[in-house]
């Protein structure tokens, strides 16, 4: 098992646990915005959605405790026979991830305010409204919401992509540093 | 003898007979006052309960009128009228589900009303008793309210209770029907200002 801190050569069991916890609940997350596009009658739209709302929260939770983990516990760094230009790309993906899952949940959160939804959500818990019911603000919050998504999706691929790239083409760890492999020799 | 002989002096007995009673009616004929409060001076709000969570709404047009006799409350009437198309639960989908067919139907029953039978007091506060029209559904509906002078004015505050199903509100689909998923109760709360 990795230590529970990042080394130089591997991500530690807590960044591992937010980044693959975020990946299965953002997976959810499309899903769930599929299935509520999907549903038939309104009663399984709201279900839905009161579960997509809850979920999009506990994303919030996840990455604002990532972020703060990652302010005190650094990743480890980019191969150094990364170009300059790759590396910049490289870190500006990753920003531009932690943004987008950051904005998600809280267009999400302002949609659901202005649309009047605030006060429904799945099981025990309960957020307040962040503004008051609007019909112009639920539509533009609904359409950032959508475009978010889909950036999300488009950008969250291209990071597959490089992942992929790395393993199978550069050959180096960048994938596996990611993955719950003890690597003794690098530590 | 012509009869208009007999009834010609007859006239300004009758008259003054007639004038005694005006003079006189204060005693003796009753006065009735109507006041009046809608959408701008008061609110009428419906609360209920969907999917778990409560929600609250108003109605934003309705007018309430309230006739009694020497200014006695229990000798009234009250006559409620309610566009149902006005209401707002600050929900474009909910508001919009509640002017189809299913909820109010507000193209056929574009009006809900009240009517007040009988109105007792019981210490501060009157109970009414009366009927509720909705969707051309007539269900005994009692009112309870406390009244308070306010000058010429009457500041009234009250509440009722209603059960949805009564009145064919949220039918048509078997998941509104169900009343784990829209509560059958739905409460009634206003505070109106009648005026004359």
């Amino acid at each position: 098992m990795p230590p529970l801190r990042n080394t130089p050569a591997q991500y530690g069991l807590v960044s591992q646990f937010f980044h693959w916890a975020i990946v299965v609940l953002v997976l959810f997350q499309f899903t769930w915005a599929w299935r509520i596009d999907q549903a038939d009658g309104f009663r399984a739209q709201l279900e839905l959605t009161t579960q997509h709302k809850t979920v999009g929260m506990l994303v919030l939770g996840l990455v604002v405790l990532r972020l703060l983990w990652r302010v005190f516990n650094r990743p480890p760094p980019l191969p150094g026979n990364m170009k300059g230009w790759e590396q910049k790309l490289a870190g500006f993906t990753h920003w531009l991830l932690y943004g987008l899952i950051l904005a998600m949940p809280v267009s999400g959160w302002l949609y659901t305010s202005a649309a009047g939804y605030a006060d429904q959500w799945w099981g025990p818990v309960n957020f307040p409204a962040l503004i008051e019911p609007s019909d112009s603000l639920q539509d533009l919050f609904g359409a950032v919401h959508g475009w978010l998504a889909l950036t999300l999706g488009l950008v969250a691929l291209v990071h597959l992509l490089a992942a992929l790239r790395h393993h199978f083409l550069l050959g180096d760890d960048v994938l596996k540093r990611m993955l719950p492999i003890w690597k003794r020799n690098s530590q | 003898m012509k009869s208009g002989a007999i009834a010609k002096p007859l006239v300004p007995a009758l008259m003054l007979v007639w004038l005694a009673a005006i003079a006189g009616s204060g005693p003796l004929v009753a006065a009735e006052n109507c006041y009046r409060a809608d959408h701008d001076s008061g609110s009428l709000e419906f609360s209920g309960v969907q999917e778990s969570s409560s929600f609250t709404g108003r109605f934003e047009s309705f007018v309430v009128e309230y006739c009694m006799t020497d200014g006695d409350p229990e000798t009234g009437t009250i006559d409620v009228r309610v566009e149902t198309g006005s209401a707002n639960t600050r929900n474009r989908d909910r508001d919009g589900a509640l002017r189809q067919e299913e909820f109010f139907y507000v193209d056929s029953y574009p009006e809900a009303r009240w009517t007040s039978s009988e109105i007792t007091r019981y210490g501060d506060e009157f109970q009414a008793e009366g009927v509720l029209e909705i969707r051309g559904i007539d269900r005994d509906t009692p009112v309870s309210f406390v009244l308070e002078a306010d000058g010429d004015d009457w500041k009234m505050t009250g509440g009722s209770k209603v059960r949805r199903l009564d009145f064919n509100v949220g039918t048509g689909d078997e998941d509104l029907e169900d009343t784990e998923f829209i509560r059958n109760e739905v409460e009634i709360a206003f505070e109106l200002r009648l005026a004359r």
